[in-house]
């Protein structure tokens, strides 16, 4: 009777419970960063004089956006410090994914030293800039409803098109903060507009999409490359809607807008539905990020060999 | 004296096993015609789930039953599905699925006909379109013909002011009627007396939580959400098949009725005014007011579903 009830026990104990749910793949288009970069603590930034020193910067791409061939650059003063390793380097790091929901990460190592310091000076504060250049994308998909049936002919429907907001972040810097979905009647169909509301929710800077390149090399003539524009491309149901502005302006702390229009015309027979509004924004990005090194003269040491 | 006891004790267990027969009761006719409801649909739990990858087959089926009294699966009676991008759910058919053949409700059918309807279809591929999710509600809407049958036993007074005092079985009144198992009912039959002639307000009402339409096949395929839809001057219509008292046709005295027969439901309700002339010699009587109406209805259920990519 005892092996019994012990079996019973244990078949009971092993069965799921209700609480038990199943896994979902995580969201991956969720968060307002790209690229996350960070001195190490163990980066050392007390030199002394004619010494080296090592910094460490972790660097993680936090975003949705796979970053190909973008480009870190070291700067600092040039008078009292010198490189030993390469000061620009390009990179790639991989963005979030349903395979990598916490995304690409790496760690940098930059060693310095110092080449003296003017005799008058005891110590000396020189500030070493990381900055990272990259192109990236902010991919948003709007839940909107397409419904031909201005009038209002069947109140039965199951959906309505009505301002959609997006929570405000998508995996990237740039967030499409908001869609509103206008059904414009042409004869006895509909033709649909969105309008698109975007802001710059990300740390960094926002360049154009040539920019990102030299941001961080400053190599070439910038010309109009670094101003804050976006290139947009906007799908429903797999075609290209015709956006404008394009690039958007978008500045810091202002909201910018582009309206959106299909070619395509909807008739009642296509019945009301929802959709996705497939919204893609393409633009340069660069982050900076500073560690102040203190260079200290030893007692009574002279210039450096 | 012993065998007087043993005679007291078998008379009384024999008085407790005829008290405890089964009686052997006929089947009764019950009183069918009630209820506000006639087609009730409810999605079959997990069908479609409420979550679904991308490139797995779609499945919605759709569990229907008559809880009416008039059948339902005449030609035109139709289930769609809609609200989906048909770019991402793709293979379901636009013009719907038939309504089988189920029985309503009868005076020896105390539950109607239970059926389902089944739509199949594909999920096509999001990796693609970047996108976590999407999350359409799915609309299941029913559109069929179906008729209300009413009776109402009324009191019919050709002389109502007769100066000389009889007997009366009857005053005429107001007969409350309820509802008689159609999504619209004949809630009630107000009836006013006057001089060779009894005159009727019958007061009609949408109680079913759908929407009522004219009756006929061309507004059935109107009720079709992939279709233009039913017009002003279609939907809140029901078509009057049958206004008798005492079989007497008085369907052509009443009002407001348009050329087609057809009455028209303003916020889900509506009046009809019918008269009957009789001559003054008859007494008061009670009788039958049999009200048949037809129409097409359409109702409609939601259930919201989310997709995800598989990659």
């Amino acid at each position: 009777m005892k092996k019994i009830i012990i079996a019973f026990l244990l078949l009971t104990a092993c069965q799921l419970g209700p609480g038990t749910s199943i896994p979902v793949p995580p969201d991956i288009y969720i968060g307002t960063s790209a690229l996350e970069a960070s001195f190490n603590p163990s980066s050392n930034n007390n030199i002394y004089m004619c010494r080296q020193s090592k910094v460490l910067v972790d660097v993680r791409n936090t975003g949705a956006f796979d970053i190909e061939n973008g480009i870190y650059s070291f700067i600092f003063e040039e008078q009292v410090l010198k490189s030993l390793d390469e000061k620009q380097v390009r990179f790639s790091l991989e963005g979030k994914s349903v395979f990598n929901p916490p995304g690409g990460r790496d760690q940098l190592q930059f060693r310095l030293e110092n080449i003296g310091l003017p005799e008058q000076l005891e110590t000396y504060n020189s500030p070493l800039i990381f900055q990272s250049c990259y192109k990236y994308k902010t991919f948003a998909s709007a839940p909107i409803c397409i419904d031909p049936d201005v009038q209002n002919l069947n109140q039965r429907k199951a959906c309505l098109p009505q301002p959609v907001t997006l929570g405000g972040s998508q995996g990237a810097p740039v967030a499409i903060t908001q869609v509103d979905s206008i059904m414009i009647p042409e004869d006895d169909k509909v033709r649909p507009v969105f309008a698109v509301y975007v802001q710059h929710v990300g740390t960094g800077r926002i360049v154009t999409e040539e920019g990102a390149d030299v941001a961080c090399t400053a190599a070439e003539d910038v010309g109009q490359k670094l101003l804050s524009l976006a290139d947009v491309t906007v799908k429903l149901q797999g075609r290209e809607l015709a956006c404008s502005p394009d690039p958007v302006a978008i500045e810091i702390g202002q909201e910018a807008m582009f309206v959106c229009e299909d070619d395509k015309l909807y008739g009642l027979a296509e019945g009301t539905f929802s959709t996705v509004l497939e919204v893609e924004l393409s633009y340069g990005y660069f982050n900076t990020l500073v560690l102040p090194i203190t260079i200290t003269r030893l007692p009574g040491q002279g210039a450096c060999n | 004296m012993r065998y007087m006891k043993k005679s007291v004790l078998a008379v009384l267990l024999l008085a407790i096993l005829i008290a405890c027969a089964p009686r052997s009761e006929l089947p009764e006719p019950v009183d069918f015609r009630t209820g506000s409801e006639g087609l009730y649909m409810s999605f079959v739990p997990n069908l479609p789930p409420p979550r679904l990858f991308d490139r797995e087959p779609f499945n919605a089926m759709i569990q229907i039953e008559n809880r009416g009294t008039h059948d339902i699966g005449y030609a035109g009676d139709k289930i769609y599905i809609s609200g989906f991008d048909n770019t991402i759910i793709t293979g379901i058919r636009s013009d719907g699925e038939p309504i089988p053949d189920i029985e309503g409700r009868g005076p020896f059918i105390p539950q109607g006909g239970i059926d389902t309807v089944n739509f199949r279809g594909t999920i096509s591929s999001l990796t693609g379109r970047r996108i976590d999710k999407y999350q359409p509600t799915i609309l299941a809407t029913a559109c069929y013909t179906y008729e209300t049958v009413a009776s109402a036993q009324v009191c019919i007074d050709p002389n109502p002011y007769a100066p000389t005092a009889i007997e009366r079985v009857c005053i005429p009144s107001t007969v409350g009627t309820g509802s008689q198992g159609a999504p619209i009912a004949i809630t009630s039959v107000e009836v006013v007396a006057a001089p060779k002639k009894t005159r009727f307000t019958i007061n009609l009402q949408n109680v079913g939580g759908g929407d009522v339409f004219r009756s006929g096949t061309r507004y059935l395929n109107s009720c079709n959400p992939y279709n233009p839809g039913l017009s002003f001057d279609e939907i809140d219509y029901v078509e009057l098949l049958d206004v008798s008292v005492s079989g007497i046709d008085i369907r052509n005295d009443c009002k407001p009725v348009d050329n087609t027969g057809h009455i028209r439901l303003t916020n889900g309700q509506a009046r009809l005014f019918c008269e009957l002339s009789l001559p003054r010699e008859q007494s008061p009587y009670l009788t039958p007011l049999n009200i048949i109406l037809k129409y097409g209805y359409r109702q409609s259920i939601a259930i919201p579903i989310e997709i995800r990519p598989t990659a």
